[in-house]
């Protein structure tokens, strides 16, 4: 039996948050008909394609920021009314990766559409169609392995091979203009000044033949983040600690957790009133 | 049970922070960088993975999250695959993993969907569909449908009384 559908991605560059193209277009994507990172091409090129091509059923994958984010909004509504006009029923889902087994935090928007009528398909309630795909994909939702699970173990013959290819280049280690102001500005937010190789944390990180094939702004970019981290771990674990043993806490951290304390009431009686003003509303 | 609430929030932030410093992308500038994060009871899953990412591993074996695991290294090309769910250790996919270079293993890990959300909705789709139904051949023309009603033409008149 033949599949009948379609599952497709179209590119993203345009909308996705860590864009990799520096042109980017003003107002709609999907109207301007041309866009640098290609999705403009490639939405109008899939609505064309199943013009001609038409299957019973398509599944389409792209950035969630498509669907999520006002700017983009627009694009996909037109997007969506060009697959109604080509006689598909539509809806949009945004899932995260990490809740279907998959140890990555992958948020994505996916289309489903459905032809009406289907041409290979009997489909005895087309409105019922989406509420059944909806029921069934929450079903498959499940917690799976975490990250130390699924990575390969050190003697792994094809991690080593990538280990070596790597040693065999020489990395970078000058930082342009723009790195170097980016390094300082961000130690400076930290009310530091921005010294190489002095507060990289874990030695076992330094130690690795993986970190010496990482070119210099790599190397400070770690070492930043893992001093950031560290100083938090640190003073959590004290305020942890303090909490257990019941020791007092100095005056400027007693009265941070004590502001925590009165945020976290204040946003409980926000959400009740207005959970409770929706309730009336309704009532 | 003021403070055991207090606890479960400083412990959840002190989970949160070790995902944190376990699992880091050092593709971006240095104000904009990802870093791993926490599912449901505590696992430890990574960040987003693109194209460009050069994913950092930091674990130690007394970490939380480590579950006993000591890693040090930048992920590879078949792991960021991997973490979209396809079975690269699978020896029928060895000969196609031998093929590419660790750079395209790696823009294939970062382009790809993730295989096990793309399966659900598919097997969705099928169940959602009515399968006792389905046809091998498309009702392109309405043929069948004028043979039918000749043949039922024909019976009517035969059933008529002359």
């Amino acid at each position: 039996m033949a599949l009948h559908g379609e599952v497709g991605g179209i590119s993203c560059k345009d909308f996705a948050k860590a864009r990799t193209t520096g042109a980017k277009v003003v107002g709609n994507v999907y109207l301007a008909g041309e866009s640098p990172g290609q999705s403009a091409q490639c939405m109008h090129g899939f609505v064309s394609q199943l013009h001609v091509t038409p299957t019973d059923w398509l599944l389409l994958e792209n950035s969630d920021e498509l669907a999520e984010n006002d700017e983009h909004r627009e694009a996909l509504d037109l997007f969506l009314h060009d697959l109604s006009l080509q006689g598909y029923d539509t809806r949009v889902f945004v899932k995260v990766a990490d809740r279907f087994v998959v140890c990555q935090k992958r948020k994505r928007m996916y289309i489903v559409g459905l032809l009406r009528p289907c041409k290979y398909f009997h489909v005895s309630d087309y409105g019922k169609f989406f509420e059944t795909v909806v029921k069934l994909v929450d079903m498959f939702e499940m917690v799976g392995p975490s990250l130390p699970e699924v990575m390969y173990h050190d003697d792994n013959p094809r991690l080593r091979a990538d280990a070596e290819a790597k040693l065999t280049k020489t990395p970078c280690m000058t930082l342009t203009t723009k790195e170097l102001n980016e390094q300082r500005a961000a130690w400076k937010a930290l009310g530091l000044r921005h010294e190489h190789g002095t507060r990289m944390v874990r030695d076992a990180d330094r130690d690795s033949a993986s970190y010496q094939a990482l070119c210099l702004r790599k190397r400070t970019c770690l070492e930043y983040h893992q001093h950031t981290r560290h100083s938090k771990i640190k003073e959590l674990e004290r305020k942890l600690q303090a909490d257990e043993v019941g020791q007092a806490l100095s005056p400027e951290e007693a009265l941070k957790v004590s502001r925590d304390k009165v945020s976290f009431v204040l946003v409980l009686w926000f959400g009740f009133m207005v959970v409770s003003h929706n309730f009336c509303f309704r009532v | 049970m003021e403070n055991s609430f207090l606890n479960l929030i400083l412990e959840v932030a002190l989970a949160k922070a070790h995902a944190a410093l376990n699992f880091v992308d050092l593709a971006p500038s240095i104000s904009n960088l990802s870093f791993g994060q926490l599912i449901a009871k505590n696992e430890l899953v990574a960040c987003t993975v693109l194209p460009q990412s050069d994913m950092w591993i930091s674990l130690n074996a007394d970490d939380p999250l480590s579950k006993g695991r000591e890693i040090h290294r930048s992920l590879i090309g078949e792991e960021a695959m991997l973490l979209n769910g396809f079975p690269t250790m699978d020896p029928r996919l060895e000969a196609v993993f031998a093929s590419a270079s660790s750079t395209q293993k790696a823009n294939f890990g970062g382009n790809s969907f993730p295989s096990t959300v793309i399966a659900s909705f598919i097997i969705a789709i099928y169940f959602a569909l009515d399968q006792s139904q389905v046809s091998d051949k498309a009702a392109t023309n309405t043929d069948d449908v004028a043979d039918a009603m000749h043949l039922l033409k024909k019976a009517r008149r035969a059933a008529e009384p002359s």
